[in-house]
């Protein structure tokens, strides 16, 4: 009895051994199991002219909450086309109107924003230079990053006529109030529940939200520019790579952004997909925590910087450009006149051993009084190109004889600010404002929000203030170019590639556009075609 | 010797099973003349590449040989494993031999606090404990061993209260032996060979967890291979590459089911009545 109970155990076990490598080798040959998901959009498709049609769209990010003035959360509402901004970028970076339709600037100090007639608020209420006005300095008011960034001295309103006189000469005032921060809402509605249903002027507005969740939005059939083809939509927030890849594939979601790049050999047939890719203006890089005695050395973080491969990781990794300074090549920053670092452990070698640091207990790792050149670096591994990038870094850095210990975090920004960490990965957009003022400012100036690795040079402090009062486009650009090659030079980042963005969407879907500068991923023309 | 011999003849299957295992572990420790590769060794010019001749299972994102990195996981996985069993089996029993003796207060409070321990789900509860310590291999091993030492107790406990009604028992009490002589020479070794059938079935569930909590990312840190924190890194190329989650899926589940099966047939060539039989 016993003997044929076990045969049996051993023909299941084998058997399924069997049917696991049948599938295996099933899924390999024929990629694509998603017909049915597309006969099930092809058949609302075709019911557009009675039935309403709905989009499902994956968010690859989603704050604390809805209320555009806190943190970073307008991100998330005009990539959903829920909030604008007085005026916007283009595809070409290039500022065009929105809100306002005319602007100037006076004089130094002096702007002059004409606010385009017609645009309503959610709630209807008429969109008057006096709300703009008291919308700006509620996202002030509200949030430090608005304070420093649009130094206010007054406004005035009358009409549909918005003046803003800055405190200084401020040369980037255009591009900081076309940051999602100042999306402009209605104050005079019940702000207390912004966080849940801001009340701006956008194609769609906030039917439901479920925090860390999704959020509903419906058509606002008032909108300036004509109502949006597609009557409700869903943004889901699936924060991991490839489970917005899955969720496309499964039909779950239409749209999705920022498809990991293992996953986009998936959406190749051009019949279901389109796959629109562009090199985006996010730099991913690396904070070096100065503060620590190792890595106050700037010997040391020059080694660093010189035993890592940016080109290849750019070429075979991730995918991009290799990075030299913290502004990606589209923009015209100076690229082409800083110098970064390349590939050259046998320098970098030389460097660590000139530093003090030497393998003596022969473990492969340096030392230098006793302490290991051991160092922890924090990143969240949910991104597909930190985590590949990390795991590169770790294993090159090894042949330099530095240790590389990874700790991933889902929510790294208390992690960052913290400081307790010796290197920190990450990217960020540094094109958001058109300008390279922004990013030098709450990056690399001393004690600025987000220096968080305590990188201080007073010479470089002081090119960026001249950076504030200097309004030729042209010098601008020669100082920005001058500050990041101080940057470099002291090896306080290290700059490591720049990010290619994409758009993954069905092929019946039209209007999904990506643009360079990541604030924007739907607008009213988003439709889902015949 | 000759009850050896008897054994391993009788029972094929168990025989069988055991030399699977053996296999195994022989494997494991021998990984370093068998890898074709440095386990850690990155090969970006030959990312994510199916088997060949020099890469026999292919290669990972970063160009590293997955065969390599699978026997070096082995290592891992099964040391870790066996070094989990020890530390719960000695503190488990421990804890058990001495709530069963000195009942009373003791026992009261040492049983309640495995009770309470075995009321959390033990890997919801071991999660908890590595978020606290932080993600790490000697931590995962400290919060799995916390949670899994109650079971052991509780076994333990019952075997000595009911050993301890044993004739034998009283007679060497009578004959003067010593509280500790009694643990030592007379319990002991009379309950020892369930708890070790207990402890060969858990090989597999342990190994389970250690492998669940590494592919959640709080187990093994990168670069260290670890099957579990290796199907986590292959994840994303489910679909595009395959190989990265077959294999160290496969070596999951069939080390798994071996010690499984192993366990399961240690019981039985252990089990008095039917050697009877």
């Amino acid at each position: 009895m016993k003997r044929n109970l076990q045969k049996s155990i051993l023909l299941t076990i084998v058997s399924v051994f069997v049917v696991f490598l049948l599938a295996a080798c099933g899924t390999t040959n024929n990629p694509s199991t998603s017909s049915d998901a597309t006969e099930k959009s092809a058949a609302t498709d075709n019911g557009t002219t009675s039935a309403s049609t709905h989009l499902n769209v994956a968010l690859f990010w989603l704050g604390s909450n809805l209320d555009p003035a806190e943190e970073w959360n307008g991100w998330t509402l005009t990539r959903a086309a829920i909030g604008e901004t007085l005026i916007q970028f283009d595809e070409n970076m290039k500022l065009v109107p929105k809100i306002a339709d005319t602007w100037e600037r006076v004089d130094d100090t002096t702007w002059h924003f004409h606010i385009r007639e017609g645009v309503t608020f959610h709630n209807g209420n008429k969109v008057t230079a006096d709300a703009v006005k008291k919308s700006i300095e509620r996202s002030i008011e509200l949030n430090e990053r608005g304070k420093a960034t649009v130094p206010v001295a007054s406004m005035t309103a009358e009409g549909q006529d918005l003046t803003i006189k800055t405190t200084e000469p401020y040369a980037s005032l255009l591009g900081n109030i076309a940051e999602p921060l100042f999306i402009i809402v209605d104050t005079s509605a019940d702000t207390s529940k912004f966080k849940s249903e801001p009340i701006a002027t956008g194609p769609f507005m906030v039917t439901g939200y479920t925090p860390d969740q999704e959020i509903q939005v419906k058509k606002y059939d008032g909108y300036w520019g004509g109502a949006a083809d597609v009557d409700t939509l869903t943004l889901k927030y699936i924060k991991d790579d490839s489970t917005r890849a899955l969720a496309l594939q499964s039909g779950e979601i239409d749209v999705a952004s920022n498809v990991g790049r293992s996953s986009l050999a998936l959406f190749q047939d051009k019949s279901q997909y389109t796959i629109d890719e562009i090199p985006s203006l996010r730099t991913q890089f690396v904070w070096f925590n100065t503060t620590n005695p190792l890595l106050s050395d700037p010997e040391v973080r020059r080694a660093i910087s010189y035993g890592i491969d940016r080109e290849m990781y750019a070429n075979t990794l991730v995918g991009g450009q290799a990075a030299k300074g913290p502004f990606t090549s589209a923009l015209p920053f100076g690229y082409d006149k800083i110098t970064g670092y390349d590939y050259e452990p046998e320098k970098a070698k030389q460097l660590l051993d000139g530093a003090g640091f030497k393998d003596a207990d022969g473990d492969g790792i340096r030392e230098k009084d006793g302490k290991k050149l051991s160092l922890q670096l924090i990143l969240n591994s949910a991104y597909e190109s930190d985590s590949i990038v990390a795991a590169a870094m770790q294993s090159q850095l090894k042949e330099i004889g530095v240790q590389l210990e990874m700790t991933s975090y889902e929510d790294l920004t208390d992690h960052q600010k913290s400081g307790n960490y010796d290197l920190a990965l990450t990217s960020i957009n540094t094109g958001i404002t058109g300008d390279p003022q922004y990013i030098l400012d709450f990056y690399f100036m001393t004690g600025a929000e987000w220096n968080v690795g305590g990188y201080s040079n007073p010479k470089l402090d002081e090119v960026i203030t001249r950076l504030h009062s200097e309004f030729d486009v042209e010098k601008r650009y020669a100082l920005a170019a001058e500050a990041q090659q101080m940057i470099l030079d002291d090896a306080a980042y290290m700059f490591l590639t720049y990010t290619p963005i994409n758009i993954v969407s069905k092929s019946t879907v039209q209007g999904a556009t990506m643009y360079p500068i990541d604030f924007y991923l739907l607008d009213r023309n988003i439709k889902v075609g015949q | 010797m000759r009850a050896f011999r008897l054994v391993i003849l009788q029972n094929r299957w168990f025989t069988f099973l055991l030399s699977l295992t053996v296999f195994w572990i022989v494997l494991a420790m021998v990984a370093p003349l068998l890898a074709p590769h440095d386990p850690l060794a990155t090969n970006f010019a030959r990312v994510l590449q199916p088997s060949s001749a020099e890469y026999p299972l292919g290669t990972d994102q970063l160009g590293r040989c997955v065969l390599s990195r699978l026997l070096y996981g082995a290592r891992t996985s099964l040391l870790l494993t066996f070094m989990m069993i020890g530390i719960v089996f000695v503190l488990g029993v421990a804890i058990g031999v001495i709530a069963g003796f000195a009942r009373g207060l003791t026992d009261t409070v040492l049983m309640r606090l495995s009770d309470t321990l075995m009321a959390f789900p033990g890997l919801i509860f071991a999660i908890a404990v590595v978020g606290m310590l932080g993600p790490g291999l000697f931590n995962t091993v400290l919060a799995l061993s916390v949670v899994w030492w109650a079971k052991y107790a509780r076994m333990a406990r019952s075997l000595v209260i009911s050993l301890q009604q044993k004739e034998y028992v009283a007679a060497a009490a009578f004959s003067g032996a010593r509280k500790i002589q009694i643990i030592g020479r007379t319990i002991l070794p009379n309950m020892i060979s369930p708890l070790i059938v207990m402890a060969m079935m858990d090989v597999g569930g342990m190994m389970l967890s250690i492998s669940g909590l590494s592919f959640l990312g709080l187990g093994a840190q990168p670069p260290n291979p670890e099957w579990g924190a290796m199907l986590n890194e292959g994840r994303r190329y489910l679909q595009t590459a395959p190989w990265l989650l077959i294999y160290p899926g496969l070596a999951i589940f069939s080390t798994v089911i071996i010690f499984n099966l192993l366990g399961d047939s240690l019981r039985d060539v252990l089990d008095p009545k039917k050697n009877t039989a």
